[in-house]
């Protein structure tokens, strides 16, 4: 029927809209649930009836139950109806939290969570005795009847009740509380698996129907009252229509009947079991099912990392040289295109390509790929296809010089383009930037077909540079899918390159490649191997970074300053790439330069303010002398990594939501110049979308993240110090050596922060005007 | 080895699964919808049929103002809101998330005491509801946004306890 569709659309289109993190957040658990439920089916047939799908329903109804109280058309009408308002209260209390429990989610939740939380965090944390011992005594059977008591009571007292519906967030306390009462009260009745009360099940009967007597008290005071017991209700009641007082008995008998029988029929359940069982219902924890364990079918060493080159099409088409070099092709048209426009058309960056779509759109995507897939940009880079076609007939005669076999000249070259960015205003030149383009492929055409392997991506590339470091906290990685495989190799083809096709160029072996340092997602591993044992798969992120230990091409990364140095100018230089362009550092610079300097003023603002963050970061080296300087110096630059790989997530994705429609303007007037279309083009499309409210949050979001992984990388940096120094590795001599660098890496951050405060210039876009 | 040994060895680590998922539950990010609220700043008859006005928030700061209109009015009707220093905002009503109720919506940027016109019927007979309300200093962002901007600590403590229990 169509009104009920319309209904159904409008009643999900509320819940979206109305609480989107609660939608979010039902999503992400329900999935999790599904993944966990679905590993310990696989256990065997006792371990799946403990699990039966009307299990995972009770869970889910009880996610619909929570988004049908606070994010549907009922959280609007409580606002004007007592009556709405109880519906609202009882599903929160009574009818969630119960749902949510016969769906017994505690192991199939655990089981969903990947392996490294499971045993690395989450384990640890729940194992402890203290832990233990705080929420035995937290969710204890008199601690539910006391909290449901109180929040029954205490919130149809007028003056909470009044202060909850007046003000959001007392109302946010009100709904929390109730349905965490219900939570803890709800536990001891329905005991999902693996709980066990402290109390026999005949307790349960005084313990429902006491609640339920204070139910009755509250139900009872609001049914016999002759007027509105809440100002609030009897003020707008006339307004809407409704009597107040009617309204009001409505609210007490759905209290009072329904509620009642929510108490009353599981005591009755409870009584009738315990009359045909005898005793054995009181002794049933102990008795009847004693061995409470399971089979745990992820625990088996075979890991499922989730190879993307086992997806069907997908796989095959990534596995496929010709659909790489393809790919490569395909952007390398691409990028003649914006160079030609950059140079034949308007220099007016909103309007022409090389204003927009390199700096605004290639950008902003693949910094988000780059996190959730690895190296993306890399592997589609336009600068390597030129000497991927000319290598099959000039083959380079050099290796790159043993002196340049570092990344200090990559740290200078990184330093020099943040600097030109900044002082140049290249993003705002579309000259400026195919001749930018085409200095790149040039120079890393030139490089490859004079040298071995892939010396530009490895030791020049200031892009491929920042790319690498980024892909460090990728979730995925090229590794191989069986280790134990490859020692029984001997050709070592992914590294020397056999007849299905060349090495590694970064000389990169497989087996012992950790991470995505220095690895450019180009695939020609996953083609040379001759056991198809390499995959694309999961990875921690940063990871990498806090082990940091011996690794193919590069040796120990924690002694390894280059790469720390380079990770540092990486983080720091995306923080005053950020700063650059807020209103207060714009307005300070155009204070001193007085628009006649501005571009010194510009350079040298880059270079002091990297100088003064690598000082800063410097000190997270000082929290123990014992190790070497450098080792020290390195681990702090790997730590900074995340914090500014988020910075430039948050820097990068702000563009690509603001200038999101410039493509499409600029895309238009290439289309008009060449006569392709009548269409003209319009100057305002190419402006500016106002960042939308959800896009601060979630840069904080994300800036959170980045420096939570940074502080994690810090302390387990320390730890790898003290484990190669033979000292005594105690959680709290690591902690302290970990303070200072701790204390630098959220100063880090508390500057991006501010950052993302600050009113910010729409650069690439015609709302901005240098 | 007795069942009841059996028993004992085995329930440490049930009640770690257990405590493991009380605890996720405490710890899943549910985010409940804020309820509107606001004040009831008038009530009365207008267009003879009763009527109120509720103002959200109920102590009102420098932004987003919601006037909401819970009654008759016809399709001129209109808000207006005079600061004491002379600036002036206007605002039609549109319809509410609440069926039957309509709203205005106003982006106030001066801090002080606003005196509220609501004419329910335009330039008809009806005479305009009349209040004053009076707006508070902005809030500075970071503590609107708390949430998201500190998440980093009790991910960093969960991190630093789950160390501390392993040993290291």
């Amino acid at each position: 029927m169509n009104l009920g569709l319309a209904t159904s659309v409008e009643v999900l289109g509320a819940a979206v809209s109305g609480a989107p993190w609660t939608v979010v957040a039902a999503l992400v658990s329900i999935t999790v649930y599904s993944i966990g439920r679905r590993r310990l089916v696989r256990g065997g047939r006792r371990t799946a009836a403990r699990f039966p799908r009307w299990r995972q329903w009770s869970f889910g109804l009880g996610w619909l139950g929570l988004l049908v109280a606070i994010a549907t058309p009922l959280d609007a009408a409580a606002e004007r109806s007592l009556s709405a308002h109880m519906i609202q209260h009882m599903l929160l209390a009574m009818v969630v939290p119960p749902l949510w429990w016969f769906g017994a989610p505690a192991m199939p939740m655990l089981m969903g969570l990947p392996r490294s939380w499971r045993s690395g965090v989450v384990g640890p944390i729940f194992a402890a005795p203290w832990f233990r011992a705080v929420f035995r005594r937290a969710v204890h059977p008199v601690v539910g009847w006391v909290l449901m008591a109180v929040t029954t009571l205490g919130w149809h007292v007028p003056a909470a009740y009044e202060l909850a519906i007046q003000n959001p967030t007392w109302h946010l306390v009100e709904h929390v509380s109730m349905l965490g009462a219900g939570l803890v009260f709800w536990l001891p009745v329905v005991a999902p698996f693996p709980y066990r009360s402290p109390w026999p099940r005949i307790a349960l009967i005084p313990y429902l129907v006491s609640a339920d007597l204070v139910n009755t008290v509250v139900s009872a005071a609001l049914a016999f009252a002759e007027a509105p017991v809440y100002s609030w209700y009897g003020k707008l009641a006339a307004a809407r229509g409704i009597d107040a007082v009617l309204d009001q008995q409505l609210a007490a008998g759905l209290m009072w009947v329904p509620g009642n029988l929510v108490y009353l029929i599981p005591a009755m359940v409870i009584t009738v079991r315990w009359m045909l069982g005898g005793s054995s219902v009181a002794a049933r924890p102990r008795t009847v099912h004693p061995p409470q364990t399971i089979s745990l079918p992820v625990l088996s060493p075979h890991r499922d990392r989730g190879d993307l080159l086992r997806v069907p099409m997908l796989g095959r088409l990534l596995r496929s040289p010709a659909f790489r070099l393809g790919i490569r092709l395909a952007t390398l048209a691409g990028a003649v295109v914006i160079a030609l426009d950059g140079m034949l058309g308007p220099d007016e960056s909103p309007m022409n390509l090389a204003g927009t779509l390199p700096w605004t759109h290639w950008r902003g995507v693949t910094v988000v790929l780059l996190l959730v897939l690895g190296n993306v940009a890399c592997f589609a880079c336009p600068l390597i296809a030129p000497r991927s076609v000319l290598r099959r007939w000039i083959s380079p005669r050099w290796r790159w010089p043993r002196r340049f076999r570092s990344k200090w000249l990559a740290v200078g070259l990184v330093v020099v383009w943040l600097v030109a960015y900044e002082a140049f205003d290249l993003w705002d030149s579309p000259l400026a930037t195919a001749m930018l383009i085409i200095g790149l492929v040039g120079a890393a055409t030139a490089v490859d077909l004079l040298f071995e392997g892939a010396s530009f991506c490895r030791y020049v590339c200031p892009v491929g540079q920042y790319q690498m470091a980024l892909s460090t906290i990728s979730t995925r990685t090229v590794a191989a899918i069986d280790p134990d495989r490859c020692t029984t190799c001997t050709t070592h083809d992914c590294l020397a390159g056999g007849p299905r096709g060349p090495g590694c160029g970064l000389d990169l072996l497989i087996p012992s490649k950790s991470g995505n340092l220095d690895c450019t997602f180009c695939l020609d591993c996953v083609t040379a191997c001759p056991h198809d044992n390499v995959g694309l798969v999961r990875q921690v992120p940063g990871l990498d970074l806090a082990e940091a230990g011996w690794r193919s091409g590069i040796g120990r990364l924690s002694r390894r300053l280059d790469f720390g140095v380079l990770l540092a100018v990486l983080t720091v230089g995306g923080i005053v790439n950020a700063a650059g362009m807020t209103g207060p550092v714009v307005g300070v610079l155009d204070e001193i330069s007085g628009n006649e300097y501005r571009t010194l003023v510009a350079a040298v603002f880059v270079v002091v303010s990297i100088l003064l963050g690598l000082g800063v970061l410097s000190l997270a080296a000082i929290g123990d002398s014992s190790a070497s300087r450098p080792a020290r110096l390195t681990r702090a630059g790997l730590a900074a990594a995340p914090l500014g790989a988020a910075m430039w997530v948050v820097h990068f994705g702000f563009h690509l939501v603001t200038g999101w429609p410039t493509a499409e303007a600029s895309m238009v007037r290439v289309t008009h110049d060449l006569g392709l279309s009548q269409r003209l083009p319009d100057r305002i499309m190419s402006c500016c979308v106002p960042p939308p409210d959800w896009m601060l949050p979630l840069e904080l979001g994300v800036l959170s993240l980045g420096v939570a992984g940074s502080l994690g990388v810090a302390w387990w940096g320390w730890r790898a110090i003290a484990v190669e120094n033979n000292d005594r590795v105690t959680a709290a001599s690591i902690t302290r050596r970990w303070l200072p660098s701790a204390a630098v890496l959220i100063t880090l951050w508390a500057v991006t922060a501010w950052i993302v405060f600050q009113p910010m210039e729409m650069r690439g876009t015609s709302g901005f005007m240098p | 080895m007795t069942r009841r040994t059996q028993s004992k060895q085995r329930r440490p680590k049930t009640r770690g699964w257990w405590f493991t998922t009380v605890a996720l539950w405490l710890l899943m990010p549910v985010n409940m919808a804020a309820a509107d609220g606001g004040a009831v700043a008038w009530t009365g008859t207008r267009l003879e049929q009763p009527a109120a006005v509720v103002v959200s928030p109920p102590s009102p700061r420098v932004g987003a103002i919601e006037i909401a209109w819970i009654g008759a009015r016809d399709a001129a009707a209109e808000v207006i809101l005079r600061h004491e220093d002379g600036t002036v905002m206007r605002s039609a009503f549109e319809s509410a998330r609440i069926d039957g109720e309509f709203k205005a919506d106003f982006e106030v940027e001066r801090p002080g005491t606003w005196l509220v016109e609501i004419d329910p019927d335009g330039e008809g007979a009806a005479e305009p509801v009349r209040f004053n309300v009076v707006v508070g200093g902005p809030i500075p962002p970071w503590r609107s946004l708390w949430m998201p901007l500190f998440a980093w600590v009790p991910l960093v403590l969960i991190g630093l306890a789950a160390a501390w229990r392993r040993g290291v």
